[in-house]
């Protein structure tokens, strides 16, 4: 193995621990049939989790991007995911040196993170280990917090769904929704700020209908969100949706005092922004939007294949996870964010089972990407590399916006 | 702490914001063209000490489609230049006061010492993608770290593509070997021809080897705010 393979693995190495103990070059492990890159880079101890920015990168690729998880402010738990090559300490911040201080504790970490942190929150949070998963259930009785929330807008349905599947738009109208990365059609990483502190859970989502709803499952480290939004045309032009989560919260901090009451709270208001947006955003090209959403459907947890899904897609009725809307009808103020009471309709039931993780991401496969649908903007084409590729480095298109000073 | 970035996260900006496209070398110009996410001719550097905040104004809160495709094709151009530490796509600050005291300054020593890391160097993305949907095969991924690794500084997974017939590598490398990484290919590409579609792409940011995520929390940095 070279110095420089050696130094990747190294760099890796922060990620690899989240990993369930990758195995180290060569020693290859059975339990990894797939002849995936990443799978093929962790044997060589490079650890799928060399990716970084991911979350940008991902930002990037996929405009067209759905949304997926709702989850407002939720919160949610702390692993995040890749798909496929995973994201996770970046070599960079894991070679120890290279990021000069990352070894305070974050590898993977945190330059950029913490630089943000505070003062960009708003960015995108990036995602950085993956895989981490696992060491929270840790077999204490679970508690789960409902949270049901309905909101009309004053917006046709199509627009209002589109809206919602453009779920990288959120973070840009949404307080505490920080960052949504969609490693694929159905699999979402989100990362929300939750009182003090940053909460991570990867999604994937079940169903998927357009114009009628979406349901997600989803894990973290720190507790995690599952949930639906259906879509309900009450008139041509006026949509109610109806979001209900079920929030797993794990670890000592969540559970003391039951700081999750306010979640609810916080996802009406995070509806709010939505539906603002929606009514004054939106609509005002209507148009645009009734174009870009994902149209795509998801069954079973697998992206269904355009031919396929063509027809029939508004066929079938309503999901049954809208009851309860009315419960939280109307009635809220703006939000005075701090103050109000709480009343969010969250009940606890302490559910004794665990929230059954969904299955290994890590692992599990890539479902096809329906045909690279239509705004999938091959970031990569734009990349410039050529048709016939194995070369680098095409001259771009004379861009030198910055150049050394002499 | 108090939070100066706040605004950024709403929907309302009431004047002009920054959107930061990325961390670079002090001792560089903006070319007067230079077009990011941003408002045009407004691009430029914000310094403190080695480092500089590459930033273009905006007063825009909602992000277009085309901004994630600006953002990245200028910091791939920028990455083709001078060392540059992306930043993700969205990142908008108040203004100069809170890029200095919240990204720069506390951060300069980590920024200064990865750019120096970064120095000539650049990542190139190396995509393999199998014919019939098939998936990717080990042996010929080690293959191509093999081929790889002399020419490269680092290799890393690249960045998933959501498809399971295409496997990335990224490769963290020194521009002025760029040939050697595109002759290391083209051998590996002439014993693949039919059966795997090799792709290069880059220079490019480097997106692959440069930190993602701050832990996950920072609870005393936060002011509650739930």
């Amino acid at each position: 193995m070279t110095e420089a393979l050696k130094a990747a693995a190294k760099g890796v190495g922060k990620g690899k621990e989240t990993l369930d103990k990758t195995p180290v070059a060569g020693k290859a492990t059975s339990k990894l049939p797939t002849g995936e890159l990443s799978s093929a880079l962790k044997r060589l101890g490079m650890a799928a989790a060399g990716r970084a920015l991911t979350s940008a990168i991902g930002k990037v690729e996929g405009m067209n991007g759905r949304l997926n998880n709702l989850t407002p402010g939720g919160s949610g738990g702390g692993s995040e995911g890749g798909s496929e090559g995973g994201s996770g300490g970046g070599l960079l911040s894991g070679a120890k040196g290279l990021l000069g201080g990352s070894e305070g504790g974050s590898i993977g970490g945190s330059t950029l993170a913490g630089a943000a942190k505070g003062a960009i929150k708003g960015v995108f949070g990036k995602i950085g280990k993956i895989f981490k998963r696992g060491k929270g259930a840790g077999g204490k009785s679970l508690k789960v917090t409902n949270i049901v929330e309905a909101i009309d807008i004053g917006a046709p349905r199509r627009v209002v769904y589109n809206q919602w599947t453009q779920f990288r738009d959120f973070p840009t109208f949404m307080k505490k929704v920080e960052n949504i990365d969609q490693q694929s059609d159905e699999r979402l990483v989100w990362k929300a700020q939750v009182f003090w502190s940053h909460r991570n859970w990867r999604a994937k989502i079940l169903e998927q209908a357009p114009d009628e709803r979406i349901i997600w499952r989803s894990e973290g480290d720190k507790g995690h969100v599952d949930g639906s939004v259906t879509f309900h045309e009450l008139t041509p032009d006026l949509t109610r949706v109806v979001v209900i989560l079920e929030y797993y919260p794990k670890g000592l901090f969540e559970q003391t005092g039951n700081l999750w009451r306010a979640q609810g709270r916080r996802v009406r208001l995070e509806l709010k922004h939505f539906a603002r947006h929606v009514m004054s955003h939106v609509m005002l090209n209507p148009e645009e939007i009734a174009e870009d959403g994902w149209r795509g459907k998801i069954h079973d947890g697998e992206v269904i294949p355009p031919e396929e899904e063509e027809e029939g897609a508004p066929g079938e009725e309503e999901g049954p996870e809208e009851e309860g809307a009315e419960e939280e009808e109307g009635g809220e103020e703006e939000e005075p964010e701090e103050g109000e009471e709480e009343e969010g309709p969250e009940e606890e039931e302490p559910s004794g089972e665990e929230p059954e993780e969904p299955e290994d991401y890590e692992e599990a496969e890539e479902p096809e990407e329906p045909e690279e649908p239509e705004e999938r903007p091959a970031a990569e084409q734009k990349r410039g590399v050529r048709a016939e590729p194995r070369r680098a480095g095409k001259p771009r298109e004379s861009m030198r916006p910055l150049r050394r000073r002499s | 702490m108090p939070v100066p970035g706040e605004q950024s996260q709403g929907a309302r900006l009431r004047a002009p914001a920054l959107y930061v496209y990325g961390i670079v070398p002090a001792d560089v110009e903006v070319d007067e063209h230079a077009q990011g996410v941003g408002e045009p001719g407004t691009m430029r550097v914000i310094r403190h000490r080695e480092i500089a905040a590459l930033v273009s104004e905006t007063d825009r809160t909602t992000p277009r489609p085309a901004d994630g495709a600006a953002h990245e094709d200028l910091l791939d151009a920028v990455a083709a230049e001078v060392p540059v530490f992306p930043l993700p796509c969205g990142t908008v600050v108040p203004d100069r006061t809170a890029i200095l005291d919240d990204l720069l300054k506390p951060r300069h020593d980590e920024f200064a010492h990865t750019l120096r890391e970064l120095e000539g160097r650049a990542e190139y993305l190396v995509e393999l993608r199998y014919p019939d949907q098939e998936r990717p095969r080990e042996p010929d991924v080690r293959a191509l770290v093999e081929a790889l690794t002399p020419v490269s500084v680092r290799l890393s997974p690249g960045r998933p593509t959501g498809r399971r017939d295409t496997a990335r590598l990224a490769v963290l490398a020194e521009t002025r070997r760029a040939g050697e990484l595109e002759s290391a290919l083209d051998t590996l590409a002439e014993g693949w021809a039919g059966r795997i579609e090799l792709r290069l792409f880059g220079p490019l940011a480097p997106y692959d080897f440069t930190p993602s995520d701050h832990q996950a929390d920072h609870k005393s940095d936060h002011k509650p705010s739930g």
